[in-house]
């Protein structure tokens, strides 16, 4: 049952109604005039006919319609309230009866009588009126509906289906049994009318549907990134988007009139004419998909275009639609990266990249050969290093890239030291994950080569400095030496110890680089160190007449390989000393703050130039400072005290003023905190 | 007098010690090489042996073990000349029995202390 709409009463004022008795339709008092079945009611439902038809051809606006044709039932059956809906069938053909106009009561809210239900539903069963009448004072019980005697319910028929129907009451009066075939011709009347109106709609709906779509399409060509030209019987352009006149450089309306072949390179015009042809005059299905020409412009310059061609029928006419796009940076792109891949292919190193998830979509040469073809770019990765390929992944989403060295693993299950870097890019269209791997076996390899054969020389060497340095102890103790032979001894004795100073250094720069197995972490005082640093250089500090001056908190601690920190501190504070005159100062002090202990090596000897600052950590890099002033040194002190510093997962600062002084920093983890 | 053992390949390095130790009226027998040495124990009482630990043929290390284990002198002194400050040498040494080791380069005078620092606990 369709929704039941209570809609005011219908005022319309009686100079509208020609030809209808106007005297008889007050409401709420209608009765039918005694005889009126038999002598008036032919003529006055022929003058509702009349009044409604003229009023569909005059206005047609659907609603007033469906006003006027209850009206017109309430008078002529001399009914006081009544309804009209409009059989709607859903999809599933299920009807539905919508009410479209009502005229129910005037007095209060009252509803509507249960019983219409029952009429409708016998309407639409047998498609004739139906009258019920019940006798009278029976709903007059009931104050919640308006009081009815009789219910006549009227189905508008047109062309075998029921397009509507109208129910109507009477209040006081049962309704004649004759009225439902008196009334039928303006039934009919009203079924055309409904039928006119339903049509209509649909009529509208289309033609909306219709220009809605044609928008839709008008909007697509003009705004289209593609180019669409259309092309006529006769091989002519005789439409061109916007698109299409920008990439092909006419200007607005230029296009058209034009050959389809003017706008193909002249190497492929022939071909393209000969296409067009083909497809117009066979008349087949033609359609060419994703072909690629060379196409003109209107100054002559060429570009790549990938084509598409379709046919459009439109009744007799044939025409073709061309959609192309310019491709041009599509192809060098493609050419480019054909070439990059091939400088990838020739490189040694292992290049790749992925989705940032690490999916890998691109393995060079090198990599494929040394990995095979791995899915994700962490499988290249050795186990134990995966947390740090992690950390080194999301560093680089921050930064852009990160640099260092994992261990990877081939497709053997080698392991393989690398140098690594990881690119991170953030680009919108295609963020991707870039990995970059040198092959580090060789130098690993000669690095150790290298570090075992250092190691063997200098432990050579020490044999024959014994028997050197020996046998000048004898000499010395012999007591008969002249003092010019003494001074001699002295002077082969300096050079002896340099060279086992010198042998020292660098056994312990080999060391360094060494794996960390031989190293032992402890926990110890920094007080004690520096305490065991000062008793080491104290006869070098007061021969030289330099006063040292320790300052330590006793709580500060330091967790390192402690033998590596002594050699280190003294390497510092022996530096201190020999590049601060007599009469200077040098000072130790050690400062802690549970996560970090400083030692600090402070003097007021020569300084360091600006221009060495940066360098005086390199490995046998001595400062200009050094050097003039003939300072010995191996210029491998302060890359000892970097590398212990790094391993122990400090920080080596030097701050340096020419004539003022220089300040030296071990900042030192005061916990263990390997993991 | 006591009487020392020097094992060493170096034939100046020998001389030196031995020099050192005549200089102090210390006795001294000299073996070339690990094997020489056992011999030399094998016939001989001495009060200390100072022991070189990188030797061809037969090293410091495996000689000291031999000394403990197939001569049985556990009560021996041997003192071990030893070119590597660092790592597994001290180690290897003094697991193999070493009463005490010296890194060369060392002075002849703290070898001397060393040596008659043996005849101390011995006495």
């Amino acid at each position: 049952m369709g929704k039941i709409m209570i809609r005011p009463q219908l005022d319309d004022s009686p100079a509208d109604r020609e030809g209808v008795d106007t005297s008889e339709s007050a409401r709420p008092a209608r009765r039918m005039p005694p005889g009126w079945l038999n002598d008036r009611a032919a003529p006055d439902i022929l003058a509702e006919i009349v009044h409604v038809q003229r009023e569909y051809v005059r206005d047609g606006d659907p609603q007033r319609m469906w006003d006027l044709l209850l009206d017109a039932v309430l008078r002529t059956s001399f009914s006081e309230y009544g309804f009209i809906g409009e059989m709607v069938w859903s999809d599933r053909g299920i009807p539905n009866l919508e009410t479209r106009a009502m005229v129910w009561t005037g007095e209060g809210q009252r509803s509507v009588h249960p019983d219409i239900g029952l009429l409708v539903s016998q309407v639409i069963a047998g498609e004739e009126p139906v009258i019920i009448n019940r006798e009278s004072g029976r709903n007059g019980d009931d104050s919640r509906f308006s009081p009815v005697s009789g219910f006549l319910g009227l189905p508008l028929v047109s062309a075998d289906r029921l397009v509507a129907i109208i129910g109507v009451t009477s209040p006081a009066v049962p309704y004649d049994e004759r009225l439902g075939q008196l009334l039928q011709p303006l039934l009919s009347t009203c079924a055309s009318i409904v039928e006119s109106l339903q049509s209509e709609s649909a009529r509208n709906r289309a033609v909306k549907e219709l220009e809605a779509t044609a928008g839709f399409l008008q909007t697509l060509f003009s705004t289209a990134a593609m180019g669409v030209v259309v092309i006529d019987g006769s091989g002519r352009i005789s439409s061109a988007n916007p698109s299409a006149q920008r990439s092909l450089g006419f200007p607005d309306g230029t296009l058209l009139g034009r050959r389809v072949s003017d706008i193909a390179a002249p190497a492929h015009s022939l071909r393209v004419d000969r296409l067009v042809t083909r497809i117009l005059n066979r008349g087949m299905r033609g359609e060419v998909n994703n072909v690629t020409i060379r196409a003109a412009r209107l100054d002559g310059s060429e570009f790549t275009a990938e084509v598409s061609v379709s046919q459009m029928r439109l009744g007799d006419d044939s025409s073709l639609v061309v959609v192309f796009q310019d491709i041009t940076e599509r192809v060098d792109a493609q050419r480019s990266l054909a070439k990059a891949a091939e400088i990838l292919d020739t490189t040694p190193d292992i290049v790749c990249w992925g989705s940032i998830g690490g999916r890998l979509e691109y393995l060079n040469r090198s990599g494929t050969s040394m990995m095979g073809a791995p899915d994700e770019i962490r499988s290249m990765i050795l186990g134990d290093d995966l947390a740090r390929f992690h950390a080194a992944v999301n560093a680089a989403a921050s930064t852009g890239a990160w640099s260092g060295e994992l261990r990877l693993v081939d497709r053997n299950g080698h392991v393989i030291p690398a140098s690594v870097v990881i690119l991170h890019s953030r680009s919108a269209e295609n963020p991707s994950l870039a990995l970059l791997a040198r092959d580090l076996s060789d130098r690993y390899e000669i690095d150790q080569l290298k570090d075992a054969f250092v190691s063997n020389v200098s432990h050579e060497l020490r044999t024959p400095l014994t028997s050197i340095l020996g046998y000048l102890e004898l000499l010395d103790e012999g007591e008969e030496l002249t003092q010019p032979q003494s001074d001699l001894v002295a002077v082969v004795r300096r050079n002896g110890d340099r060279l086992l100073h010198l042998i020292g250094e660098i056994l312990l720069v080999a060391s360094l680089d060494r794996a960390e197995s031989d190293r032992k972490t402890v926990l110890f005082t920094a007080d004690e160190l520096i305490r065991d640093v000062a008793a080491s250089v104290e006869v070098t500090a007061v021969s030289k007449g330099v006063r040292l001056t320790c300052e330590a908190d006793p709580s500060a601690l330091i967790c390192a390989d402690r033998a590596e920190i002594y050699s280190a501190l003294v390497n510092v504070v022996g530096n201190a000393i020999k590049f601060t005159p007599t009469g200077g100062d040098v000072l130790i002090r050690a400062q802690g703050d549970g996560v970090f202990t400083t030692l600090t090596v402070r003097d007021n000897g020569i300084g360091i130039d600006p221009s060495d600052i940066e360098r005086v950590r390199d490995r046998f890099y001595r400062g200009s400072l050094a050097r003039s002033n003939e300072i010995q040194g191996t210029g491998l002190g302060l890359a000892i005290v970097d590398a212990v510093t790094k391993r122990a997962g400090g920080v080596f600062t030097i701050d340096s003023m020419v004539g003022v002084g220089t300040t030296a920093q071990l900042s030192l983890p005061a916990a263990d905190r390997t993991i | 007098m006591p009487l020392v053992l020097i094992v060493d390949d170096d034939a100046d390095l020998r001389r030196l010690v031995q020099l050192k130790l005549q200089m102090h009226g210390i006795n001294t027998l000299t073996s070339v090489g690990g094997s020489e040495a056992l011999e030399v124990l094998a016939n001989e009482r001495v009060d200390c042996v100072v022991l070189d630990v990188m030797m061809p043929v037969l090293d410091g290390i495996e000689t000291c073990r031999r000394i403990r284990e197939d001569l049985g002198l556990i009560d021996l002194p041997v003192i071990m000349l030893t070119a590597r400050a660092r790592g597994g040498d001290i180690d290897a040494g003094l697991a193999a029995g070493a009463s005490d080791y010296v890194v060369k380069p060392f002075s002849p005078r703290e070898l001397l202390a060393r040596i008659t620092s043996t005849f101390r606990d011995a006495a």
